[in-house]
């Protein structure tokens, strides 16, 4: 398998399927993190779309300080934020995270435990009820560290703040996080 | 009750981003406090509930609608033209370039009115005054002469204004809001040809977008090439005629930086793209005992949409109109002839440059071309070696 860098050459070279080939190795990893944050898939779907054809239009001034998934990131994570400043989406509570349609995990073996799918779907319907009331700054965050497993640095360099910056505001997220699970969870506990 | 000092000390701990010195501190901490365990205990519950989010796969993939997006809009690395169908804020290059137009057309406009006005004779311009001035049949008539205003003995002109000016507004009404041509080809490797992949599928879908196209394709050996070409279009039921001038130059050692030209039609883009996709395969080549593979000599391919001129120029080597091979809106004239058993259509081979006049063989051609069937595609191959 080639490596990022070679696959860009290509598409520097002008060879568009080296493109591809770049898309279809991270095309469920960023629709994943950018589900989280638009929160409907369609319109992940098109904002990871309109990254990837932001980053082949930028590919010239990818310089290979950072990693291609990185500046890939920061691209999606802007168009993300641009998307939901122009719809002003309205977070559902959906547990599903799209129009009523399941999210199968990739492994299908974990459905297999009997009552664990149901935990699950409610497990996820509170994560995302509680994701759902974060602000853009604070979801972000917890997607990029929990989801995505960036470290403090990097996440500083997507969003362009110092890293005191993401420090304090992922500690504020968590904190925030554990209220709204909390709250989440009080009705069933006490019913 | 835990500082906010001591908080985040926990929360990067979570995080795994305290260094050794600080998650000493932390776990000494952990070992005292109940509180400051269950705080951690928790937000790792909850990292771990976001680790777990499920994942899913993007289906259908994106790899097509994005070689698509890029396809459609031409776009090239650095360019910043392009954007997806359905994504971003669409209505806002519009509305930038509404907002451009708007201050051209403002301008313009001012521009037009002055002259106008200039021309109508404002009689405090100088310019109107000079014009004015030089008519020399241009009198004031006597009895209005009491008038303040000046009237003219001759009829009032109509106003016309600067003509390239007015070419320039006329011009600009007509063609606001008209899409801007950018008509880049497109352009692949054939080694990304190989399998029916992206590169092919965008093959197909730009030669989709017209009835006469054109390929440029950049090849090791022309005469190795040409020969491929012949096999595979024979395979798909098209013979290939050559002019004899271009069979003589391509066996030519000296003239192998010519450029040869082959003409067909009838064949639609599904057809073309696969025999792209053949022509970019390895070859077995010689006989029982020298058997060998031998790497596709053809490199690269540009579409692009069949030029008027080259149409044109096409047409003269053929001897035939140029408006013969106007491409008939996929429509029938008339019933097409019963095809052969096996060879159902004609290509032909032309030098790009003939030194003679029209062949007997390109002439025959012509002769029998067969009219264009629905769906189908006019292609001129420009074959040429690196």
């Amino acid at each position: 398998m080639k490596d990022d860098n070679r696959l860009i050459t290509e598409c520097r070279e002008g060879h568009t399927a080296a493109f591809g080939e770049l898309v279809a190795r991270y095309q469920d990893r960023l629709f994943n993190t950018v589900l989280r944050l638009v929160d409907n898939a369609e319109d992940a779907r098109d904002v990871v779309q309109e990254a990837f054809l932001h980053a082949y239009q930028s590919l010239r001034t990818f310089k290979g300080d950072s990693l291609f998934f990185t500046w890939l990131y920061r691209i999606a994570f802007n168009t993300a934020i641009s998307s939901r400043r122009k719809k002003r989406i309205v977070l559902s509570i959906n547990p599903t995270g799209d129009d009523g349609k399941a999210i199968d995990p990739l492994d299908p073996a974990e459905t297999n435990r009997p009552g664990h799918a149901l935990e699950m779907a409610e497990e996820e319907r509170q994560v995302h009820a509680a994701l759902a009331k974060l602000s853009s700054e604070h979801r972000a965050v917890l997607v990029m560290k929990d989801m995505d497993g960036m470290k403090y640095e990097d996440i500083a360099e997507i969003l362009g703040v110092p890293i005191g910056t993401i420090r304090s505001r992922l500690h504020r997220a968590r904190l925030e996080m554990r209220d709204l699970l909390q709250k989440l969870a009080e009705p069933k506990d006490q019913a | 009750m835990l500082s906010d000092q001591v908080l985040q000390l926990l929360t990067a701990f979570v995080d795994g981003e305290l260094n050794p010195r600080q998650r000493e501190e932390v776990l000494r901490l952990l070992n005292k406090s109940s509180e400051a365990r269950e705080l951690v205990r928790q937000l790792q519950e909850n990292a771990n509930k976001l680790k777990q989010l499920p994942r899913r796969k993007v289906e259908p993939s994106l790899v097509e609608d994005v070689l698509r997006s890029i396809a459609e809009a031409k776009a090239i690395p650095a360019a910043a033209s392009a954007k997806p169908k359905r994504a971003g804020r669409r209505w806002m290059p519009f509305l930038t370039a509404s907002l451009a137009a708007s201050v051209v057309l403002g301008v313009l406009g001012t521009l037009y009115y002055q002259s106008i006005s200039d021309d109508k004779g404002d009689v405090n311009s100088p310019i109107a005054k000079g014009k004015i001035e030089k008519k020399p049949e241009a009198k004031v008539l006597p009895e209005k002469k009491s008038e303040t205003k000046p009237t003219l003995e001759t009829p009032p002109k109509k106003a016309t204004p600067n003509p390239l000016l007015a070419n320039l507004i006329e011009g600009t009404f007509r063609d606001f809001g008209a899409p801007i041509p950018v008509d880049r080809p497109f352009l692949a490797q054939f080694r990304d040809l190989q399998k029916d992949g992206a590169a092919s599928g965008q093959l197909a879908y730009e030669l989709d977008r017209s009835k006469a196209v054109q390929l440029d394709i950049t090849v090791k050996n022309n005469a190795f090439a040409m020969d491929r070409l012949r096999a595979v279009l024979l395979e798909r039921g098209v013979l290939l005629v050559s002019d004899p001038t271009a069979s003589k130059k391509l066996r030519d050692k000296n003239q192998a930086k010519v450029e040869y030209l082959v003409f067909a039609e009838n064949l639609t883009s599904d057809e073309l793209t696969k025999i792209m996709g053949e022509l970019s395969q390895t070859v077995v080549v010689g006989q029982k005992n020298t058997e060998r593979q031998e790497p596709s000599p053809y490199q690269k391919v540009a579409v692009s949409k069949l030029a008027g001129d080259d149409r044109q120029k096409v047409a003269k080597l053929l001897g035939v109109e140029a408006a013969v091979l106007e491409p008939k809106d996929g429509k029938l004239v008339k019933p097409t002839p019963t095809p052969t058993p096996k060879i159902e259509r004609q290509a032909v081979l032309l030098p790009a440059n003939p030194s003679a006049g029209v062949s007997n063989e390109v002439r025959q051609f012509a002769a029998g071309r067969q009219l264009p069937r629905p769906g189908t595609l006019q292609v001129l191959i420009r074959i040429h070696q690196e």
